[in-house]
Formats: structure tokens, C-alpha cells, sequence
């Protein structure tokens, strides 16, 4: 009966079997608390609101100006949403039964303009208070437009050949750093992108180095490495806390995007994607590098009230990585950007933002991965050697010189 | 009974802290089936052994075998452990807590549930099994530290001071258990300051004292060592009376009360000889003969 049993032990204490364990304890322990589930919650009901809000405040809703033509002012249909499509700046235009359905249509708000034809290529445009100057210049240049063209009929010219031997003159305009029409959408994408790294990076931080400290000040620590090995409950609370903060990313980033796209006001949709599959990708990568760092800070200290102080040098680098991020914001091109992006773990928080900026190369994508994770490996080793050393050590805080000449 | 039946044996194990000698050639052996006591002053290395034994803590050398194989990770697994500082999640309920604890040992999930009901129930605590732990009166919290000790059927049981802070209910209740487990072949040691208990308990006892195993053996052969006494209530006797008797080794003379105790082995004949002595002083109030407690014969011991 005896070998019965060890045999059934070999597969049921493997260590992928602890570690998952472990993992799920964390995870079920955090995800399952009332506080997170309700502070969840009113975060994704911000996050739409917020998205709904900026959508209506900056008119990415139903935001085409409204135009009504009076009478035979209706033949400036075709000339006006062509002159407006060309300028990228579409009207809703409508034809109006009489003047005083218009008056009454704009007073009420239905129309932002009518448009009455006073003969002769006069025109009068009635609004509530004001045009806005964009609208009013699309209205001038189609009514100058059209009485150029009736004036070069009248004189026996064909507008449609003028037009086309006219084409060929002109200016070229040849931008030697052509201007992103999304430039605006990617520093948005890219300072949420910015955001969400580091909260999500801090906070999960540190509760990986405050459950470390809990199993040191509740003792229960000894129980569990009767049991199983340090290293295994290190990367099983590792990994069960960064499920957590990767799962808490993902809904933050779903609900923003489909509101964002839904509201319209998020319109490059495979860019938004990317970035936000890139967040994920660099979390995870970022995560592990700063949270093997925590577990060794927690390690080495006994009570809650100790952790912050032992934290502080990791906090630090964090921090300056906060600062190099700004400067990557403010330009994801620059010297400072370029060259730190490489370097991790500063990488992992300067990518998504290289990448959402659109000043980074697939090859250096690799690359910096590549470095990531080979310095992730060397320090979780580290970290790994200072948490087995302090975490049974209890009382007096070891200090990081003492834990990193005993782990050397 | 699984891996059971086998012998825990701690061999020679050395331990320093800096200038501070914790453990010194600390060896015994407890045999499957034996309940065995761990006594000794406060810092004598009782919990340094146990945390060694356990791999907590590290020897600067010696081994720990069980049944003959020198202990690991999976040997290891099944040991139930109680450590002196008591350890659990203070926010987790305490049933699933108990089948976390039991699963890290390799218990399946369903495995689990069942121990997890058949301990808190045999520990009384099964009403509680929803309830978080940091809830719970020291005494149950101790409750459930000892059902993690147990919930996985372990081949060996280690429990450092697993009777402090329990009500005299709970005591009993922990006595039965551990006496029950050692019914079963498996070995059962724990250390204590209740001599009493350790007394009526054990079958043998290991006295540790300044990390060293100084006496082991059952209560029977530390008394032996420890020799007889004899207490006689002579009122007339004038103080150095028994001196002369052959067999005597120490005498202590008070208002007409003598304590001796006499040369162990000749007992049966010294006695009698004290005895006419002492008649011959006069009359004699009182005679009688005990064997030294355990906490008398840990005093010896520890004074030596």
C-alpha cells in the first residue's frame, strides 16, 4: 500500500500542480472580496461614463452640421456636400418646404442653418445666433463657386473643361515629416496605455509583497515550506496576484474600447487594438520583472507597516520609469526615448507607448522582449535567492545589503 | 496506514547562530507507534530539531532519516507539523483552508473536503468550518492548527508545544488523538512544559538540555537513574541520624522531617536499614517511599 501511495504522490504534488494551487488561492482570495469586486465595478461604470462624456463633449456624436435649403436654393445640394466631403467636414442636408418651417426648425435646433435663395445667386442663411466660421466658409466658397460657374456659362465657357485644364496647375505639397492624421487618437491611446501600466504595475506590485508579508507575520509561512518549496510558493503567488491585475487590465481595456468605438470616438480601431494587446503583452512582462522584486522586498521584512520603507528602491526605479515615460509622451521619437526603450525594465513601460505613438520597428520589438525576459529570468533567480534566505526570518528587517550578500 | 510504521531518527545535528551553539550533536530516535515527549528549558533546541526535522531550518551538519531514507521534500509532505508559532491565514475560512493545506500535501480536491469534515468534526470545530479563522477563540484557532497537522493523514507526526494555551476539554482531546495516531504505528513527537502530561502520556522522553540530548528513555528508566527517596518523620531524631547508614547518599534534615534518597539498585534493602535507623531514634510518625516526578527528575537533569 505504501509504494500505492508514493506513486500517486509523484504526479499530485508535481510542482506545476503546487504552483497552480497556490496561484488559485491568490487569485480566488483577492478576486472574490467584496472591496474589489465593488471598486471593479465603479472603475468599468467610470471608465464607460468618462468615454461617453468625452464623446458627446467633443462632438464625436452626430456631429455633422445640419443645413436646410429653402426653395431653389435646394440646387446647391450637389455642390455643397461635395465642396464639405472634399474638406473632410460632412453636412446633413435637407430640403425645406417653406421659410417658416426652416425659421421655426432652427429655432428649435433641428437645423444649425437654412438656406434662402434671395435670386441672383444671393443667398441669406438663417441661424440661431451665430454660423460657425468652418460652416460659413463652406457656404461662401459654394455660392462664389456657383456664380464663377454661371458668369463663365453666360460667357460661353465650358466650367467642366475649365475645371480640368485648371487641374494640373497647382502646388504639391511634399511634407518632409508627414503629419499622422491620428496623431491625436495615439498620444490619447498612448497616455491611457501610459496610465494603466503604472497603476496596474505598482498596485499589484506591492500586493504581492504585502501577501508575502501576511504569510511572514500570520507564520503561516512555516507550514507551507514543511510543505512545498520557496520557490514554488513565490511564483504561484507571482502568478495568481498578476491573473488578477492582468484580468482587471483586460476588462478595463474591453469596456474602454468597445465604448470607444461604439461612442465613435475612437476610430482607429486596429491601432487601438494593438496597442491595447501590446499593454497586456508588456503587463505581463513588466509584472514579473517588478513583482519577483516585491516578493524579495516583502521577504525581508515582518509587519505590513515595514513594507513600503523595504520597497522603496523598487518603488524608485518605477518611478523613474514614470518620468521616462512622460519624456517618451511628450516625444516617442526623441534620444531619451528611443535609447531607454531598450532597456528594461524601462522597456516594458515605454514600448506600448513607442508602439501607440507608431515610432518603433517590429524588430526592435523582438529585441526589447528578447532583453526583457532575459533579465526578468537573471532577477527572478536573485529575487527568488533572497526570498528563500528572508522569508522564515522573522522580527529584526533584514537589510538589502545583508539579503543580497547572502543571496550572492 | 501508507508510509507509516517507520522510525524518525535525528542524527547528530549541529547547529549554530553566530557565537550562539543552538544544537550540539543532538541525537534520538523515535520508533513507529512511540509517542514521544521533548522536554526541556525554554531555548534548550527543542523547536531548532523540530524546524531542521522539517526543513524549515538547515543543520550545519547531521541527518534526519525516516525508515532508514535520509528526508526530503516528498518524505517530507507527510509529516503533520504544528509549529510553535502558530501559523494560518487569518482571513481564510477555516475549511478552506484546511483543504488548501491538504491539497499542497497531494490530497485531491474531493480527497480534501472529506478529511477536511471528518477532522473538524473529530476536533469539534465543524461548525466553524465557514467561519474565518482570525474569528475564532485561541483555543479552537489551536483546534485548527492542529487539524492542518493532521488533515492529511501524515506518516509522522511532529508538534512543537502542541498543548499550550488548550482548555483541560481540548487536552484531553489532543491526548486521544495523539495516542490514537500512535496506536496506528505512526511516531508521535511533540515537546511540552506539561511534565505531568508528558508523564502520563509518553512512552518515552528525551530531555534536551543546552542542545543536547542529555537523558532519554521511558519515565520508568529515567527514574531508575534518577534513584529513590525516602521521606521520614522521626521528631525525636537529632539531624546526621541516617548518616551512617550504608546505602544513603543524600540526607537533608528538617524540623524532624528527613528527605534521603538512596543508592538506586539496593533500594529494597537500604529502606529497611532507614528504617530501623530511624526506630532507634524513637518514634516514628512517618515512612514512606516515592519515586522522583518528572519534573523532579528535569530539575536534576537540568541542574547537572
Amino acid at each position: 500500500m505504501s509504494d500505492h501511495r508514493i506513486g500517486q504522490l509523484g504526479s499530485a504534488t508535481s510542482p506545476a500542480r503546487i504552483i497552480a494551487l497556490v496561484a488559485k488561492r491568490e487569485l480566488t482570495t483577492r478576486a472574490r472580496t467584496k472591496s474589489f469586486l465593488i471598486s471593479n465595478a465603479i472603475i468599468l461604470v467610470l471608465i464607460l461614463g468618462g468615454i461617453i462624456a468625452a464623446s458627446v463633449f467633443t462632438g464625436a456624436v452626430d456631429s455633422h452640421p445640419k443645413v436646410g435649403l429653402v426653395g431653389s436654393a435646394a440646387t446647391l445640394s450637389g455642390a455643397l456636400s461635395a465642396s464639405s466631403g472634399s474638406i473632410g467636414k460632412p453636412l446633413d442636408i435637407s430640403t425645406q418646404s417653406s421659410e417658416a418651417t426652416a425659421r421655426s426648425k432652427v429655432a428649435a435646433g433641428d437645423l444649425d442653418v437654412a438656406l434662402v435663395s434671395e435670386g441672383t445667386g444671393r443667398y441669406t442663411a438663417i441661424v440661431k445666433k451665430s454660423m460657425a466660421s468652418e460652416l460659413r466658409s463652406i457656404i461662401d466658397s459654394t455660392v462664389r463657386q456657383q456664380a464663377v460657374s454661371a458668369a463663365l456659362i453666360a460667357k460661353g465657357v465650358d466650367p467642366v473643361t475649365l475645371a480640368t485644364s485648371a487641374a494640373s496647375a497647382g502646388v504639391t505639397v511634399q511634407p518632409i515629416h508627414p503629419p499622422d492624421p491620428n496623431s491625436d487618437q495615439r498620444t490619447a491611446l498612448a497616455f491611457i496605455a501610459m496610465l494603466l501600466m503604472f497603476f496596474q504595475i505598482l498596485m499589484f506590485g506591492l500586493y504581492v509583497a504585502m501577501g508575502v508579508v501576511e504569510e511572514k507575520s500570520s507564520r503561516v509561512v512555516e507550514v507551507l515550506l514543511a510543505t512545498i518549496k520557496p520557490l514554488h510558493l513565490l511564483w504561484g503567488k507571482v502568478l495568481g496576484i498578476g491573473a488578477v491585475g492582468l484580468l482587471q487590465l483586460a476588462a478595463y481595456g474591453v469596456v474602454g474600447l468597445a465604448a470607444g468605438m461604439g461612442t465613435g470616438l475612437v476610430t482607429v480601431t486596429g491601432l487601438a487594438v494593438g496597442v491595447f494587446a501590446s499593454v497586456l503583452f508588456w503587463f505581463i512582462l513588466g509584472f514579473a520583472f517588478f513583482a519577483v522584486s516585491y516578493a524579495a522586498a516583502g521577504s525581508l521584512v515582518s509587519r505590513q507597516e515595514d513594507v513600503n520603507s523595504a520597497a522603496t528602491p523598487i518603488t524608485m526605479v518605477v518611478m523613474v520609469g514614470y518620468v521616462l515615460a512622460q519624456v517618451t509622451l511628450a516625444d516617442p521619437g526623441g534620444t531619451v526615448a528611443s535609447v531607454m526603450s531598450w532597456i528594461p525594465p524601462f522597456s516594458a513601460m515605454l514600448m506600448p507607448l513607442r508602439i501607440a505613438s507608431g515610432t518603433t520597428s517590429p524588430g526592435q520589438i523582438v529585441v526589447s522582449v528578447v532583453l526583457m525576459l532575459l533579465v526578468t529570468v537573471a532577477l527572478a533567480k536573485v529575487a527568488a535567492r533572497i526570498y528563500e534566505r528572508s522569508v522564515l526570518h522573522t522580527g529584526t528587517r533584514v537589510s538589502w545589503r545583508e539579503a543580497l550578500h547572502i543571496g550572492a | 496506514m501508507g508510509t507509516s510504521g517507520q522510525q524518525l531518527q535525528i542524527e547528530g545535528l549541529w547547529k549554530r547562530y553566530g557565537d550562539t551553539v543552538a544544537l550540539q550533536d543532538m541525537t534520538f530516535t523515535v520508533q513507529p507507534g512511540e509517542l514521544f515527549g521533548f522536554v526541556g528549558s525554554n531555548g534548550a533546541g527543542k523547536t531548532t530539531t523540530m524546524r531542521i526535522a522539517l526543513g524549515v531550518l538547515s543543520a550545519d551538519s547531521g541527518h534526519v532519516h525516516l525508515g532508514g531514507r535520509p528526508i526530503d521534500l516528498a518524505l517530507r509532505r507527510r509529516i503533520g507539523y504544528m509549529p510553535e508559532a502558530r501559523g494560518l491565514y487569518p482571513k481564510m475560512k477555516v475549511g478552506s483552508q484546511l483543504s488548501y493545506l491538504a491539497q499542497l500535501h497531494g490530497l485531491s480536491a474531493g480527497e480534501a473536503a472529506d478529511a477536511v469534515t471528518s477532522w473538524t468534526t473529530r476536533l469539534g470545530i465543524n461548525n466553524r468550518v465557514n467561519d474565518s479563522v482570525d474569528a475564532l477563540s485561541l483555543g479552537n484557532q489551536q483546534r485548527v492548527q492542529l487539524a492542518a497537522a493532521l488533515v492529511h493523514d501524515p506518516d509522522v507526526l511532529v508538534l512543537d508545544e502542541p498543548f499550550s494555551g488548550l482548555d483541560p476539554v481540548a487536552v484531553d482531546v489532543m491526548s486521544e488523538v495523539l495516542a490514537e495516531k500512535a496506536s496506528h504505528g505512526v511516531p508521535v513527537i511533540f515537546s511540552s512544559h506539561q511534565l505531568d502530561l508528558v508523564e502520563r502520556l509518553c512512552h518515552r522522553v528525551g530531555i534536551v538540555v543546552r542542545g543536547h540530548m542529555q537523558e532519554c528513555g521511558t519515565v520508568g528508566d529515567l527514574r531508575a537513574g534518577g534513584g529513590t527517596e525516602l521521606v521520614v518523620q522521626a521528631p525525636q531524631a537529632s539531624p546526621g541520624w541516617a548518616d551512617d547508614v550504608t546505602g544513603v547518599v543524600t540526607a537533608s534534615y528538617g524540623q524532624g522531617r528527613t528527605v534521603l534518597t538512596v543508592q538506586p539498585g539496593s533500594e529494597d534493602v537500604v529502606d529497611q536499614a532507614v528504617l530501623a535507623a530511624a526506630l532507634r531514634t524513637g518514634p516514628v510518625h512517618g515512612f514512606s517511599r516515592s519515586q522522583l516526578s518528572l519534573s523532579e527528575l528535569f530539575r536534576e537533569v537540568v541542574a547537572a
